[in-house]
């Protein structure tokens, strides 16, 4: 019988870090490439035309842009809360709740206000609503010591199904054909956008910048110190004199109002009006995960991996107008990724030491 | 082996293990015999715990051999222990608190069918209790008993499963006596059935009055094992700590000062709301080292806790120079000047993940240079560590080294050094040798004796009596969230201090608490 | 009266797919694996039991082969979780992104075809013929036998025999289990596979009865409703019975429902708001009520 022991790993560089990041990356799309090919695809041209299409072309380019937008916000705020280890996967439900409430600014409360105004109030709405919601889990955490991981998940469904009371009930369009949204908002409120492209401008703006918030206030602030030696060490945290509620409860508020933001924007800037939850977000809060995890819980790396993971949502655009495939498709990388970056932490946490036959002790 | 056989013997051979650089076990021989009690002495630290997860399988050696009834046998799981009829009963019960007795009886009998019969156990359970005379209610859930009623659900569990070695890793420390004395009858009956029982300890009395041997371990070494018939307390007391060796280190008398520290008759409850601490008063004066000894789990933790502002008292004062600290936070204490050097440092005094400078501002982040208002300044931070390990010596390639990289001894030097750097005047030190190289053990012994000359007082939290000794100038013992007595230090012995932690009285003796 | 009928039938229709993936689930969970690819793990059992279906034939070989497919992906989960201590709930997330990928991956030559060989509806003998309920109850699929046999098969293995006490250890307390001789990393392996098999048969009850036609996304998120009825169940098969038919019920209504007094999507929000209510009374964790939560859900085992 083989005779080994599972032991932590004292040296992890930076360097060997990064290289089980790119592996895992590797790793991904080689199996990818694997199941395509035992479908008869050729994975080289599958991979091509994802990659083609997202970044090899000034429309791609702009597509992926766009993409990246709610990733970059979304994964900003979950480094945040990462670090403190609260794994907040509601995300999706926050950004729901964020277009809510930009909605209930943009459409009901005050429709008749100066765009210049309106404006910047329903990001805030959209910011306050995705705060609150991500308060709740971190209250329950918290007071009643509840975990966190199933409440973020059953909120995200609460969420996707009071929009969905929304747009069938009482706020449904008066305007639009007994479809199930809102009415349009008002042309004036529509975001400017690049031209020829769906790249709202200030949304990206808000993302770039509250990447750079969110690293300066992880990696310049008290609190951000306070995060990193809570996730580091919650007994080291007591130890100091830290408050792990006060934490947490902060932590919260940025992350799921940086998730609504990205709601806010999404409806602003792209559908102009409440529709339908999985029109509002193809699962950018689950993807999110990835893009933080993947950016090392580095906002600023952040952006870089919210552009890849927005290029490959973009490339299942592209494999479903190319090769008539769906666009779930791309989920086969999302997941392969994931699960090479859950092996790649286990060897970047421990290593495996066989023992020798000294080490074995005597069999009977 | 297999169960039919009838057991005689059990034997290890030069077991040894190690975890990192450190020897928990060098090459330790035992032996124990059907029909023999035999006692495990050691203080903490002295790798009983080790050995005895290395006798029931739950861990395997680096080198060395188990012979059972002088076969040769390898126990590559507790399981394969069991099944040759060597079981082991934790501190820590391994019961499941929501189940019932019968279901956690039902979850480690061997023999029991597929479908869970609840009047099978009841009256397989009857058997037993008739022959050793104790009861426990089959449907009870475990939660709901006593820790002596759980202990005998875990000796039910043993003998259900034919088990031929019982061992016990401190039995008694969760009973009360009367609890502790029905314990002793029913190893006395599994005794007399030909058993074999080895228990952890470190109570003498207990010892000397129930066992027929002890086997006594000291910093992974076997010391020896002795008939308990040719021996007295004393013996075992010096054995366990070891010959009186001339101390390398020595406090020097200097007169003390002024009061800094003043615990005014304090009671701490625990995690689980019991009283760990009871009515406890002391005093600490300037250039004092005021030790604590006495036996893990007596409320040690507890005290360092209420003093240091991370739990809060339920009556009683403490006080710093005069001023009420009690039930403030880690922040308001360490602003008025306490260190505190944690115990089990990786667990609680390092935030591993993190950088070496990033652990050296996780006490004083909150002050100028380290933070203007709510931004950190990394550079001051840095500056910082650099003096500190340069001055405590630190060995580490720079301080951007991630923590988790330095070595156990240079782990706790940065601790020392965080705490001791800016001149404290009070240094709260929990354990600050525990599990360190000879090196570092003196050059931290070496720093709080200049701390002290330099006027700083020492709450000293040891269950090393030798450093108890070199460095205190006085020494009290707790034992069950009491101060047992309180000793000046010529008025010191190991045996006065082995009498106190096992929880006995000096009678008659000078004893000024 | 044929009306009732076929509301009733329709609620037992929506309740079965529930029922067989959430006392899979349980058993993950029981053993303190929380296994959050139910999803994932349905998509690709609803395909490959209508692929195997469909190009064998027969649908009973479309859905023991699902069965195995759900299986084999809980089992990427469960090295992962288990052997290399991963967090068990991005490797769920993981396993549903992968799992959804696939199947419409492998499904895109499949959409629109309608399956010839799908299950029938078998009448047991003589209990059929008791008026209504015969009709209502002993009318059905023959998977709706199986899932309710399984449910209470399921309850009676978990808390009436030796396994189950092994399971529940496991999940409460893995180093008891571990002292009482038990392989833990085993037991957890089994109920993972277990929960696996489960949501694959789930998925292609689905595909091969339910709807028996394939779409991309056919699953429409029933796996999360699974995680939540688990919670909503108390971890016990029989109390899933109710609950999984119950919301079953209120799947069907949604469409009954629109437009009327009572808006359904309030409805399609219980189990979720109620699972998070379970959870709250579970914080409590009073002797009186006792949920069944593991005490040791989520967390990796370390020996």
């Amino acid at each position: 019988m083989a005779r080994w022991r599972i032991e932590k790993r004292e040296k992890k560089s930076l360097g060997f870090v990064l290289m089980i990041l790119l592996l895992s990356v590797a790793s991904g799309l080689l199996v990818a490439s694997i199941i395509f090919f035992l479908r008869g695809v050729n994975p080289w041209m599958a991979l091509t035309k994802i990659f083609a299409g997202s970044f090899g072309s000034v429309y791609g380019w702009k597509e992926t842009i766009t993409k990246s937008i709610p990733l970059i916000l979304i994964g900003s705020g979950l480094c945040i809360v990462f670090s403190a280890k609260f794994w907040n996967i509601g995300a999706e439900g926050q950004l729901l709740m964020g277009a809510v409430g930009a909605t209930l600014f943009g459409l009901f409360l005050f429709p008749k206000l100066n765009p210049a105004i309106l404006i910047p109030l329903m990001f805030l709405a959209g910011f306050i609503f995705g705060a609150i919601w991500g308060l709740i889990p971190a209250l329950l955490k918290v007071k009643l010591k509840i975990n966190e991981t199933i409440v973020t998940l059953m909120l995200n469904y609460i969420a996707a199904e009071f929009i969905l009371f929304l747009i069938y009930g009482p706020w449904k369009g008066k305007t639009q054909f007994g479809f199930p949204y809102t009415d349009n908002f008002a042309k004036s409120l529509y975001l400017k956008t690049f031209p020829e492209s769906r790249v709202h401008i200030i949304t990206l703006a808000i993302g770039i910048v509250f990447a750079i918030v969110c690293w300066f206030l992880l990696y310049k602030t008290k609190f951000g110190y306070e995060i990193r030696i809570t996730g580091a060490n919650p007994e080291a945290g007591k130890y100091s004199g830290i408050k792990t509620s006060k934490i947490l409860i902060f932590g919260m508020l940025i992350s799921g109002g940086l998730a609504g933001l990205a709601g806010a924007g999404e409806i602003l800037g792209i559908h102009h009006r409440l529709c339908q939850p999985l029109t509002i977000s193809s699962g950018y809060g689950f993807t999110a995960i990835i893009v933080a995890w993947l950016g090392n819980l580095n906002p600023i790396l952040v952006v870089i991996t919210s552009i890849f993971f927005g290029g490959l949502l973009v490339g299942g655009d592209a494999i479903k107008s190319s090769l008539g495939f769906p666009h779930a498709t791309i989920e086969i990388f999302n997941g392969l990724i994931l699960f090479f970056l859950l092996i790649g932490t286990f060897f970047i946490q421990y290593r495996i030491r066989l023992l020798n036959k000294n080490e074995k002790g005597i069999k009977s | 082996m297999n169960q039919k056989e009838k057991f005689f013997s059990l034997r290890a051979r030069n077991i040894s293990r190690c975890f990192g650089n450190i020897k928990a076990n060098n090459s330790i021989d035992f032996s124990i015999e059907a029909g023999q009690i035999m006692a495990l002495l050691g203080e903490n630290g002295a790798g009983k715990t080790t050995f005895v997860r290395i006798l029931s399988g739950l861990d395997q050696p680096d080198s060395g051999e188990i012979l059972l009834n002088d076969q040769s046998v390898y126990f590559n799981s507790c399981r394969t222990a069991q099944k040759m009829g060597v079981g082991i009963i934790h501190q820590h019960f391994m019961l499941v608190q929501s189940m019932t007795v019968a279901e956690n009886i039902a979850l480690c009998d061997t023999d029991s069918s597929f479908i869970y019969s609840e009047n099978k156990i009841n009256d397989k359970m009857k058997k037993f209790e008739e022959e050793y005379g104790f009861f426990v209610n089959p449907n009870a859930k475990i939660c709901q008993l006593s820790a002596g009623e759980q202990q005998r659900v875990e000796i039910i569990k043993a003998l259900f499963r034919g088990t031929n070695v019982l061992i016990l890793d401190e039995p008694t420390s969760v009973l009360t006596p009367q609890e502790a004395d029905k314990l002793f009858v029913i190893l006395q009956k599994m005794k007399n059935e030909g058993k074999a029982i080895v228990f952890i300890s470190h109570k003498l009395r207990e010892i000397m009055d129930y066992t027929d041997a002890v086997t006594v371990l000291r910093h992974g070494n076997l010391v020896g094992c002795r008939n308990v018939n040719d021996i007295t307390q004393d013996d075992l007391i010096s054995m366990m700590t070891g010959e009186k060796k001339v101390a390398s280190i020595r406090k020097e008398n200097v007169a003390v000062g002024e009061n800094i520290l003043k615990v005014a008759s304090i009671t701490v409850l625990d995690d689980r709301e019991s009283k760990s601490i009871k009515n406890m008063s002391f005093e600490i004066k300037k250039n004092e080292i005021f030790g604590i000894a006495g036996i893990a789990g007596n409320g040690q933790r507890e005290l360092v806790e209420a003093i240091t502002g991370m739990r809060n008292v339920s009556s009683g004062k403490i006080f710093i120079y005069n001023e009420e600290v009690q039930n403030s936070t880690p922040k308001h204490v360490y602003s008025k000047g306490v260190a505190h050097i944690p115990e089990e440092r990786i667990r609680f005094g390092i935030a591993s993940g993190l950088k070496l400078f990033e652990n050296t501002s996780i006490r004083n982040y909150e002050q100028r240079p380290y933070s203007k208002q709510s931004i950190m300044n990394y550079k001051a931070i840095k500056l910082k560590a650099q003096t500190i390990i340069e001055a405590f010596h630190v060995k580490t390639e720079s301080v951007d080294t991630e923590i988790q990289n330095l070595s156990g001894g240079n782990m706790q030097k940065l601790i020392v050094g965080r705490e001791m750097v800016d001149s404290p005047k009070l240094i709260v030190a929990s354990h600050p040798t525990y599990g360190l190289d000879i090196a570092s053990t003196k050059y931290i012994q070496q720093e709080l004796l200049t701390k002290s000359k330099e006027g700083a007082g020492v709450l000293l939290i040891s269950e090393d009596i030798d450093e108890l000794m070199a460095l205190s100038d006085r020494i009290a013992v707790v034992f069950r969230g009491e101060l047992m007595g309180v000793l000046n230090r010529e008025d010191v012995t190991i045996h006065k201090i082995g009498l106190l932690m096992a929880g006995e009285e000096l009678s008659g003796e000078n004893n000024n608490g | 009266m044929t009306w009732f009928v076929l509301i009733f039938g329709r609620f037992l229709v929506a309740g079965t797919p529930l029922l067989l993936g959430t006392i899979g689930e349980i058993y993950a969970e029981k053993a303190g694996n929380l296994n959050l690819g139910v999803e994932g793990m349905m998509a690709v059992g609803a395909i490959s039991g209508f692929a195997f279906a469909h190009n064998t034939g027969n649908p009973w070989i479309g859905f023991i082969l699902a069965g195995c497919m759900g299986g084999l992906l809980s089992l990427v989960h469960a090295f992962v979780t288990i052997s290399l201590r991963a967090n068990q709930v991005v490797s769920g997330l993981a396993l549903t992104m992968f799992g959804v990928g696939l199947s419409g991956f492998i499904g895109n030559e499949y959409v629109g075809i309608s399956l010839v060989p799908r299950f029938k509806n078998v009448a047991i003998p003589f209990l059929s013929e008791i008026p209504f309920v015969g009709e209502v109850l002993f009318t059905r699929s023959p998977v709706f036998y199986i899932a309710i046999l399984l449910a209470v098969v399921f309850w009676y293995i978990m808390f009436r025999t030796k396994w189950g006490i092994i399971i529940r250890a496991c999940g409460e307390n893995p180093k008891t289990a571990e002292s009482a001789g038990i392989n833990v990393y085993r037991v957890q392996y089994t109920c993972v596979l277990i929960g696996g098999v489960c949501a694959g048969l789930a998925g292609a009850y689905i595909s091969l009865y339910y709807i028996p036609t394939w779409i991309d996304g056919m699953i429409a998120g029933r796996g999360w409703i699974v995680i939540a009825l688990v919670i909503l169940s108390q971890w016990n098969s029989l109390k899933a019975l109710f609950s999984c038919y119950l919301f079953g019920s209120i799947y069907v209504l949604q469409y009954a429902l629109q437009g009327s007094f009572l808006n359904p999507t309030l409805l399609l929000m219980m189990p979720y708001l109620t699972a998070v209510t379970v959870l709250i009374v579970d914080s409590k964790k009073t002797l009186k009520y006792k949920t069944g939560s593991p005490t040791h859900l989520g967390e990796p085992y370390i020996k």
